[in-house]
């Protein structure tokens, strides 16, 4: 058996999941405050109406480099060996710079209000706090669920051999 | 060469002969195959031969085209390639985790997801072997999880 390769149309598949992901999000929040932040955010310039199309694109570019970042850190075809806690704050460091660089370039809120950022780092640090606690959650019922299946095969297939 | 098969439903246990001029490299590496059946796996150490209980290893690993047999305590050589161990020995508990390793399910001592789908593999000597992520799926089908 051959061992699986990636293609690019595995990275374009993992760009457009986060690309989509946040494409929902933001429209929510069109929908919810893009009439009050038309005029000091340029993702909300069309108000309720939506997401404009040149911050698509600049959330299209964030969603690439995020998953080149991920590849990086979360493969081994580049980083061989480092402890999985470096590659989540390697990673989390690189996502918050790239993200911070885009509302910096693109003026996605106004940069010397410091209410915007605060918001900014909140939602991050939900969202990165929800999705390491559903990854840690996850791998714990895994690794005992897998425990659980080598012992009984241990004791299925001791008796047989 | 002609090959004879006595079904003998009287028989105690399986009996195999082989009459042959002298021994050849093909015909050692059949009755090494024979002796799979039976449990056991020739292999070599210091240019001795020596027979193991299949029960002893704790993995296999193939480095450029040769295998190295691990027990708890020694390495010995295998004149076998990987895919040839891999085919006998499944039977036997042991499985395919990568491109160079076949490991024995009964040695190991725990399991752990490691990053990009991948499986880390505790024996129980202490040594550490990664499950790439195609024969992972392998490992968690063998196990039932998925």
């Amino acid at each position: 058996m051959m061992e699986e390769k990636r293609t690019v149309f595995d990275y374009l598949a993992q760009v457009m999941i986060i690309f989509g992901f946040t494409m929902l999000i933001l429209n929510i929040f069109c929908l919810a405050f893009g009439s009050s932040a038309r005029d000091i955010s340029a993702i909300f310039a069309l108000g309720a109406k939506g997401v404009p199309v040149s911050v698509s694109f600049q959330f299209l570019c964030v969603s690439a480099l995020l998953t080149g970042v991920r590849y990086v850190f979360f493969t081994d075809r580049i980083i061989k060996k480092m402890p999985v806690w470096l590659r989540c704050i390697c990673m989390l460091t690189l996502a918050v710079i790239i993200i911070a660089a885009f509302i910096i370039l693109f003026g996605w809120f106004p940069v010397k209000m410091w209410q915007p950022w605060l918001m900014f780092f909140f939602c991050f640090g939900v969202c990165f706090a929800g999705s390491c606690l559903f990854v840690t959650l996850k791998e714990k019922t895994e690794n005992r669920r897998m425990e659980e299946a080598l012992r009984r095969l241990k004791e299925t297939e001791g008796k047989n051999v | 060469m002609k090959i004879e098969i006595i079904v003998d439903e009287k028989a105690d246990d399986l009996h195999i002969s082989v009459t042959c001029r002298h021994l050849t490299p093909e015909i050692e590496k059949i009755l090494k195959m024979f002796r799979m059946m039976d449990h056991q796996l020739t292999a070599r150490k210091n240019g001795e031969i020596y027979l193991l209980d299949t029960a002893e290893i704790l993995y296999i690993e193939s480095i450029e085209r040769k295998c190295f047999v691990y027990t708890s305590d020694e390495v010995y050589e295998s004149d076998f390639r990987l895919y040839e161990l891999e085919g006998q020995l499944e039977e036997l508990g042991f499985l395919r985790v990568s491109k160079s390793f076949l490991i024995h399910l009964q040695k190991v001592q725990s399991l752990k997801a490691d990053i990009n789908r991948k499986i880390r593999i505790t024996m129980s000597n202490g040594e550490q072997i990664i499950a790439s992520r195609q024969y992972a799926d392998e490992l968690k089908k063998r196990l039932g999880v998925i």
